[in-house]
């Protein structure tokens, strides 16, 4: 099924485009999931170096 | 609040393993001797050649890939090693999964490295840059890796602190990402104990090489020091870190960007001009999530300024992560092309990976080591002038090294391109460029002289801060039991377990950064290998000979490619000094390619029968018998020793391995034809007074530069 995407060069530009979508999709799922993360939780995590 | 229903209140007792901290931090000392040792060494055959004691193997071309393997590799790498035994104990409140397990990593990474200490200046060798050690070698990495793999993942498993700081993240795609970088480039048909051939050829072995080059700075010299930097930084600081939001978004941005930048150490070459592009473009994408990385560390000092004054261990973090902020904002800009065009092949490279390896890797070794060993030893410091003294001379070190390399390379792309006005190179001679710079590479020797003297004070101070202090070896601690089942309170609509399925599940956290890491590396390499179109085929360019194979293995075996480029970039300065650029189908029978990354003497591609093989003999015997003022070491034993023509059987029958058209049954009677090929050439020289025989290898040496860049004259392009 995929191997017409790789018969020629003509397909090529949709490499590009496809990675720039996918790099923005990730990393508005990571924003977001940051935005919502719990702040105390957070706070914790960011001490773990100094309660060892 | 958190948002544990239950708390768990029986405390475990357990110890931390200091004692494999220890055997690392030694080894750092030691092998960062070592290779910065070899470094100046080198630096020095590049104004003085004739300081390789006229030895072959410690000849600059076989000794070049040794630095670079030591400095990453063993000083790096042990630091790397140090760093995360010590650290990952504590962020996870539970001693390393084995104590047997650490040894073995330990002494099988010494041992692969003095495998890499003794094969190297023998000259065994895959030229592929960070990746010259030979198959067996290769074999006892994976090994050794996957101890290393274990052993964390164990401790892992066994904490007993339910989050996974982002220190352990940035581990944790070390680990994983290095292992297959390491597997996929090393993959290869062996022709003997010492000698391989990689699957790939040509272009596509460019593009996996660089692949892994690109990502081997990504994933052995900046991940694995992000945790590090994430860990010791707030420890020495005595503040957590600025932003851990920001640190989360650092880590997946820079994860999934880092992989597709490959190709910008490529650009204008055969490479397909799309792949090109593509690591274009991801590169300069690659500034943001390493800024945001260095604006945290640095960060993390807000309102603690006055400690950096007092602390030395925070001078070295801060001029780490400036180190690192300057490289990954330099790093993105040459890989725009017009910059690429400029900087690529001359010293402003070696600038540039010295602020980070310098800078960024050594500066964070550095203050780790200055903060560690007192801790491990229960003492104080013994001095804190002389490490005053260390960062003072290391600091001006690093100046010393790369403003001169950033001149010299500038010096070097203006008289490579500088036309006349009547439009014919104004430097034809090669040599006027390399002796134009002279001046800066004593400079940049002087530098990294003081660097050393730096280094050699700290040794010193930790000698005598290590005997004054006492060791133990298993450190008491403990820490809650981490409960299992735990029952979590739910939280803004289920976010806090979406959360959780990553950041406290290490399995599904791996295959989610595999995934990441993998999605950049296939989506670039798989189209070049199925387009056919990506490589068309030059119908006149034909297998090597054996003698121009065996030749070409002597080649490699003395490191030429640490020196001399063998591609031709599309633009009019280096067409009128070298001759038609380089096409894809001329590379198809490379294994491996030889590119090269650095200009100290020209390209080769087309020297083939620019000179006579006279000219070719004096040359290699001594440079400057030919080219009056050359730098180029001598190479007097080609003209001794008897080339082993046992190897050519096997030669022949791994290329055929590999798709290399020699007719069937060649293996068997390729040693006639090498034999016929050497007398025409020994019986040419011997006509000018040459006293030489044809089983030299001198002459299959000559057989091969020959034959370089010849193949495509009376070409006809196809891709069919």
């Amino acid at each position: 099924m995929f191997s017409k995407f790789f018969v020629s060069e003509e397909w090529l530009g949709i490499f590009a485009i496809a990675t720039m979508l996918l790099f923005i999709l990730a990393f508005i799922i990571i924003m977001v999931w940051v935005v919502k993360l719990n702040k105390d939780q957070i706070e914790e995590q960011r001490n773990l170096p100094l309660k060892d | 609040m958190s948002d544990l229903t239950s708390t768990n209140t029986t405390l475990d007792k357990f110890s931390y393993d200091n004692v494999i901290v220890k055997y690392f931090a030694y080894a750092v000392m030691v092998w960062g001797a070592v290779g910065m040792l070899v470094g100046l060494l080198i630096a020095g055959q590049i104004i003085i050649p004739a300081w390789n004691l006229n030895l072959q193997y410690t000849t600059f071309g076989r000794i070049r890939p040794l630095h670079t393997n030591a400095v990453i590799f063993a000083f790096v790498g042990n630091a790397i090693f140090m760093g995360i035994y010590y650290s990952l104990q504590r962020l996870l409140k539970a001693r390393m999964y084995s104590d047997l397990l650490s040894k073995v990593h330990f002494w099988g990474w010494q041992l692969i490295i003095v495998l890499a200490a003794i094969t190297l200046p023998l000259g065994l060798t895959t030229s592929k840059e960070y990746a010259e050690l030979e198959w067996p070698i290769d074999i006892l990495i994976a090994v050794v890796w996957v101890v290393f793999a274990i052993n964390m993942f164990g401790t892992i498993a066994k904490r007993r602190e339910r989050h996974m700081y982002v220190a352990i993240w940035f581990y944790i795609a070390t680990v994983v990402t290095v292992a297959v970088l390491h597997i996929f480039n090393s993959l290869a048909i062996p022709a003997g104990l010492f000698k391989s051939y990689p699957i790939y050829a040509g272009v596509q072995d460019a593009l996996v090489q660089w692949w892994y080059g690109h990502n081997a700075v990504a994933f052995f010299l900046t991940t694995p020091y992000l945790g590090l930097m994430y860990y010791y930084l707030p420890k020495a600081a005595e503040r957590p870190v600025y932003s851990y939001k920001l640190s989360i978004i650092h880590f997946w941005t820079l994860i999934f960007l880092y992989i597709w930048a490959g190709p910008h150490h490529l650009l204008y070459s055969a490479l397909p001009d799309w792949a090109q592009s593509l690591g274009t473009v991801f590169s300069i994408m690659l500034i943001a999530p390493s800024w945001g990385g260095m604006i945290n560390g640095l960060l993390t000092l807000r309102g603690a300024w006055d400690k950096v004054r007092d602390s030395v261990v925070l001078k070295f973090m801060v001029v780490a992560v400036t180190a690192y902020g300057m490289a990954t904002f330099e790093g993105p800009t040459l890989s725009l092309k017009n910059v690429n065009a400029i900087a690529h092949f001359t010293d402003w490279i070696i600038a540039h990976v010295h602020i980070g390896a310098l800078g960024w890797n050594g500066f964070l070794t550095f203050g780790i080591l200055y903060w560690l060993v007192p801790r491990l030893f229960k003492t104080p410091l013994f001095s804190k002038k002389m490490a005053n003294f260390h960062f003072w001379i290391g600091f001006i070190g690093i100046i010393f090294y790369a403003a001169p390399m950033y001149w010299s390379g500038i010096t070097q792309a203006l008289m490579w391109k500088q036309f006349t006005p009547e439009g014919v190179l104004q430097y034809p001679n090669f040599l006027e460029t390399l002796l134009q710079i002279k001046m800066m590479h004593m400079i940049r020797f002087t530098g990294g002289l003081f660097y050393y003297a730096g280094f050699i004070a700290m040794l010193y101070n930790l000698v005598k801060t290590i005997k004054a202090g006492s060791f133990i070896g298993d450190e008491n601690a403990e820490a809650p039991a981490l409960e299992k089942n735990v029952q979590f309170e739910p939280i803004k609509g289920g976010v806090m377990k979406k959360h959780r399925l990553i950041e406290r599940r290490p399995f599904q956290f791996t295959i989610l950064a595999i995934v990441v890491v993998l999605i950049g590396g296939l989506i670039e390499i798989i189209p070049t290998y199925l387009i056919k179109s990506n490589i068309p085929t030059i119908q006149s360019v034909k297998p090597y000979t054996a003698l121009e194979l065996q030749g070409r293995d002597i080649y490699i075996r003395e490191g030429c490619v640490n020196c001399h480029s063998q591609l031709v970039r599309p633009f009019r300065s280096e067409t009128e000094r070298y001759g038609e650029y380089s096409k894809a189908g001329e590379y198809v029978y490379d294994h491996p390619f030889l590119w090269g990354s650095k200009r100290t003497g020209p390209d080769l591609l087309r020297v083939g029968k620019k000179y006579p093989n006279l000219w070719h003999y004096l040359h290699m015997d001594d440079p400057t018998v030919v080219s009056p003022g050359s730098l180029m070491p001598r190479y007097p034993w080609l003209k001794e020793q008897v080339l082993d023509i046992s190897t050519t059987e096997s030669k022949i029958s791994a290329m055929k391995t590999l798709g290399v058209p020699y007719p069937e049954g060649y293996e068997k009677t390729a040693n006639g034809d090498l034999q016929k090929q050497a007398e025409e050439i020994a019986l040419d020289l011997q006509k000018q007074g040459i006293d030489v025989t044809s089983e030299k290898e001198i002459i299959a040496l000559i057989g091969y530069l020959q034959r370089l860049g010849t193949d495509i004259k009376n070409t006809t392009v196809s891709n069919k």
